[in-house]
């Protein structure tokens, strides 16, 4: 009874480890019976095909052209509307005018 | 942080963001306003945090931190606002062929399978997103991967047998 339970135990942990659910202290102990078990190998490239076409299932649709320039237009637009505007310095402001030349003489 | 640091922070996660938006209402229109609303909803929620968040530039992890945060943040307020839309939409959406059994999903599970598969999102990241605890997560992950496995085996055993 033990001994199935263990199997079992064993196979999620084989698909947990495929898919990414497994925890971090596994993986070591995990990969180390995939490499010594034939039966585990097997098991595991079947999960491996069966995340592949998992995959496939999946939509994964990249954003168009225009759709990417319409949305960080609006994206701009609704930061500058709710976003507060900066504070500008007094002080600040009036020393980057003193940096600068008031009137430059071309020779 | 100000909006000339911002905008582009979040123009480099537009593309995830509407990835999320379409998988969960299966048309680009949709999928557009879901981002743009779910940014104007999170921009009103977190204004003050952000203001005061203090932007290192020449801090890399900072920068990555912050972008996970938004990200994240985001990526959560598409949900909630999907949640709603949805069944406004009903029959309306136009379904994928390619991806029916995807969309045969309801939407919660349509969410944790992508952002798991597609987004590679940790089980604790997804905890973060849908409030739920690591089991639950989990829990709905192994269903929703059972049932789109199962509705496509039984299709393609179908599909055999009339051959």
């Amino acid at each position: 009874m033990e001994v199935v339970s263990q199997s079992t135990q064993m196979h999620s942990l084989v698909g947990a480890y495929v898919n990414g659910t497994i925890k971090a202290k596994d993986i070591p102990m995990i990969e180390g019976k995939i490499g010594a078990d034939e039966g585990l190998k097997d098991l595991y490239i079947q999960k491996v095909q069966e995340q592949e076409f998992l995959m496939e299932l999946i939509p994964d649709i990249s954003v168009s052209r225009n759709s990417l320039l319409n949305l960080k237009q609006e994206i701009s637009q609704i930061t500058s509307e709710v976003f507060p505007k900066e504070k500008k310095s007094f002080f600040k402001e009036i020393s980057k005018f003193l940096n600068k030349p008031v009137v430059t003489i071309k020779y | 942080m100000n909006k000339v640091q911002l905008i582009p922070l979040i123009d480099s996660l537009l593309p995830k963001v509407y990835g999320f938006a379409f998988s969960l209402l299966g048309d680009e229109l949709q999928a557009e306003q879901a981002v743009i609303d779910a940014y104007t909803v999170f921009l009103m929620k977190e204004k003050d945090f952000l203001v005061k968040e203090e932007m290192d530039s020449d801090n890399n992890r900072h920068r990555q931190g912050l972008k996970k945060y938004l990200l994240r943040e985001i990526t959560r307020e598409v949900y909630e606002l999907s949640l709603k839309r949805i069944s406004q939409l009903g029959g309306k959406r136009k379904s994928l062929l390619e991806f029916e059994s995807f969309y045969s999903l309801n939407l919660n599970k349509r969410a944790l399978l992508y952002l798991k598969e597609i987004g590679l999102y940790t089980v604790s990241d997804l905890q973060e997103i849908f409030s739920l605890e690591r089991h639950q997560v989990i829990e709905t992950y192994y269903n929703a991967r059972f049932e789109i496995l199962n509705d496509n085996t039984n299709y393609t055993q179908e599909t055999q047998q009339w051959k």
